[in-house]
């Protein structure tokens, strides 16, 4: 075959793929478009908006958990937590830090580690969280407190 | 809703690569103009992000003031040289006469194109792993962090990649500046942007090299798969390394087709740029200047003066741009915290099971339904345009492709911190996707330079 065939060859196999490939890309364009529309997107960080700017931007503050983070679920949480956060980083295992957030299984395992290291527990999440002060620890606050948003969805444990 | 401010940014970086664009290229057609839209914006933001960078570099922390000033004179600077220099080029800026209606009606069919990205941008806002991670984690410590924002190279953070440059969270910080907030809708506008820039640019290089209004076909299939618009949206890093590898390949190229020494400059900058954005985007700057020089060399070679300005202008774009990556693994990167040399670790050797297992992956991915059926395609474009994939310009795609799969397929093979099939499993997709412009390029055109229309 010359090559000019073999082109035309490609090209027509070429719209045949784009063919399919577009009525299944409307299709699921639709599906995520109505989907979004009934639920936004879960952002595990949410509560933690504003957490740092609230704390005037501690340059770190202390994570623990009692969950394994080879844990999908429990990875994604730090994660998002953690950039909700920033830039305040979070030191995981690090219970030292002047404040302590403690994202555990229930309330009561982190209120019971809260009790166990001496240190008092501050606000509490929607969803479980404990932010726990160190009475011992303080540190110099520095950094951009220009992310100033209202905290308010965080009540006393 | 963010407020139109969010895009004046993107603007000013629009407008800065225009200028330096219309300032060294003194092409008109319609066919241009795309070429020279697609090239502008990429450029542009990388110099922005390499702006910001200097705030840190020279102030140690963001001062806004600084960097918009900076966004101020250098514009400034471009248009006062242009006005001397080129002025008859700078009064035809936009050139829209010479967009004709074949080409009109192909970028709108594009545009429509892009919708599809567009929701999927929007499905995930936050973007996805490594957008919380890495990449939009730095930019919030960076913008936010004030004196602390070295803070993000504690080796403690290895789950951050505290080795990777910074050219895109720099670019996210940049987007902020205007609205003063670290807006969720900054790094979504930029991986929208930079999506549309990539296939914008395969599409308006294929139509401007073939002059065949199926290169729309390239842009078109790949915007069709949602594998490509989930990875592409993701706010990862992994788009801006397919655009600015698809860039400074087709400056390059064109380089040496047209003897334009200012594509040289052109691609050095966008190489420059390339080193800046991942690991794998300092090699891949390295191996396609190390490719593409010595054929650059030999393709004008009897012009020894032109030789001297094509390689010192490439070099000379290449440093300018790369001063940052220069200092950035200089001053601050602490180095790759997950790497074993299993070349030499009897705890984690590198073994034949390990290279096994890196080519049965990359088979079993090239084919994967989540793909579409694309590379399959590709490969059959690639058969068609047979010797003409290695000839003339079409050489430097391939020998680029073919080194950098190398150099990748070593780095997997030699470097064994991580457990081969789940790395493989989280980060060959991405690795294809950076390749997949610059492949889609490369075979289109070997391809439908066989069934060229006449000549205009």
């Amino acid at each position: 075959m010359t090559k000019k065939p073999l082109t035309t060859l490609f090209l027509i196999l070429g719209i045949i793929v784009l063919g399919v490939n577009s009525f299944n890309i409307i299709r699921y364009t639709a599906r995520i478009c109505k989907l979004r529309r009934h639920a936004p997107y879960p952002f595990m960080g949410s509560h933690f908006t504003g957490l740092s700017a609230a704390l005037k931007n501690p340059p770190f503050i202390g994570y623990y958990t009692d969950q394994n983070l080879d844990d999908i679920g429990a990875a994604t949480r730090f994660a998002q937590i953690q950039l909700a956060v920033a830039p305040t980083i979070l030191d995981l295992g690090n219970t030292g830090h002047e404040y302590i957030l403690f994202v555990c299984s229930t309330p009561q395992i982190a209120l019971n580690k809260i009790k166990d290291i001496g240190a008092i527990p501050v606000l509490k999440s929607p969803s479980g969280a404990i932010l726990a002060k160190n009475p011992l620890r303080s540190f110099h606050q520095t950094g951009n407190t220009r992310e100033r948003r209202d905290y308010k969805k965080w009540s006393r444990p | 809703m963010e407020p139109p401010l969010i895009l004046l940014p993107f603007l000013i970086s629009l407008l800065i690569g225009y200028l330096v664009l219309t300032i060294l290229l003194d092409e008109e057609d319609g066919d241009s103009l795309l070429v020279k839209i697609f090239l502008a914006g990429g450029l542009g933001m990388g110099l922005s992000g390499d702006m910001t960078f200097y705030s840190y570099l020279l102030l140690d922390q963001l001062h806004p003031s600084l960097v918009i000033a900076g966004h101020v004179i250098l514009p400034g600077l471009l248009f006062l040289y242009g006005l001397v220099a080129h002025k008859q080029r700078l009064f035809k800026i936009i050139p829209f006469k010479s967009l004709d209606g074949k080409t009109a009606g192909l970028t709108i069919l594009f545009l429509l194109a892009l919708v599809p990205a567009w929701e999927q941008a929007q499905f995930f806002p936050f973007g996805g792993w490594d957008a919380w991670q890495v990449w939009n984690f730095k930019a919030k410590v960076l913008f936010l962090g004030g004196d602390n924002w070295k803070n993000i190279f504690a080796p403690d953070l290895w789950r951050t990649s505290p080795h990777y440059p910074l050219l895109l969270p720099l670019i996210n910080v940049w987007g902020w500046l205007f609205v003063n907030r670290a807006a969720d809708a900054g790094p979504l506008l930029t991986s929208f942007l930079f999506t549309a820039l990539t296939t914008g640019l395969l599409f308006a290089a294929l139509l401007k090299t073939t002059k065949n209004p199926f290169s729309i076909l390239a842009a078109l299939l790949l915007l069709t798969v949602p594998q490509f618009n989930v990875l592409a949206t993701s706010q990862y890093c992994d788009i801006v390394v397919a655009y600015y590898i698809l860039a400074g390949v087709y400056c390059l190229e064109q380089s040496w087709k047209t003897h334009n020494k200012h594509y040289a400059l052109l691609a050095g900058l966008f190489l420059g740029l390339l080193s800046f954005t991942k690991p794998e985007g300092l090699i891949a700057a390295g191996l396609i200047a190390f490719t593409g020089l010595p054929v650059l060399v030999l393709s004008v070679l009897p012009d020894k003066k032109l030789v001297r300005s094509c390689c010192a202008l490439l070099l000379t774009g290449l440093i300018l741009t790369a001063i940052p990556t220069f200092a950035f693994h200089a001053l601050y990167s602490p180095g790759n915290q997950t790497f074993i040399n299993g070349l030499t670790s009897a705890q984690k050797p590198a073994d034949w099971e390990r290279l096994r297992t890196i080519f049965v992956s990359l088979g079993q991915e090239l084919i994967s339904v989540k793909w579409r059926g694309i590379w399959l395609l590709l490969f059959v474009g690639g058969a068609i345009g047979g010797k003409r994939c290695f000839q003339n310009q079409n050489l430097l795609p391939g020998l680029f492709l073919f080194s950098y799969l190398s150099a990748i397929a070593a780095y997997y093979f030699i470097n064994t911190h991580f457990e081969i099939r789940w790395w493989l499993d989280v980060s060959l997709n991405r690795i294809l996707l950076s390749v997949l412009p610059v492949t889609a390029f490369w075979t289109f055109r070997a391809a439908l330079s066989g069934h060229a229309e006449p000549k205009r």
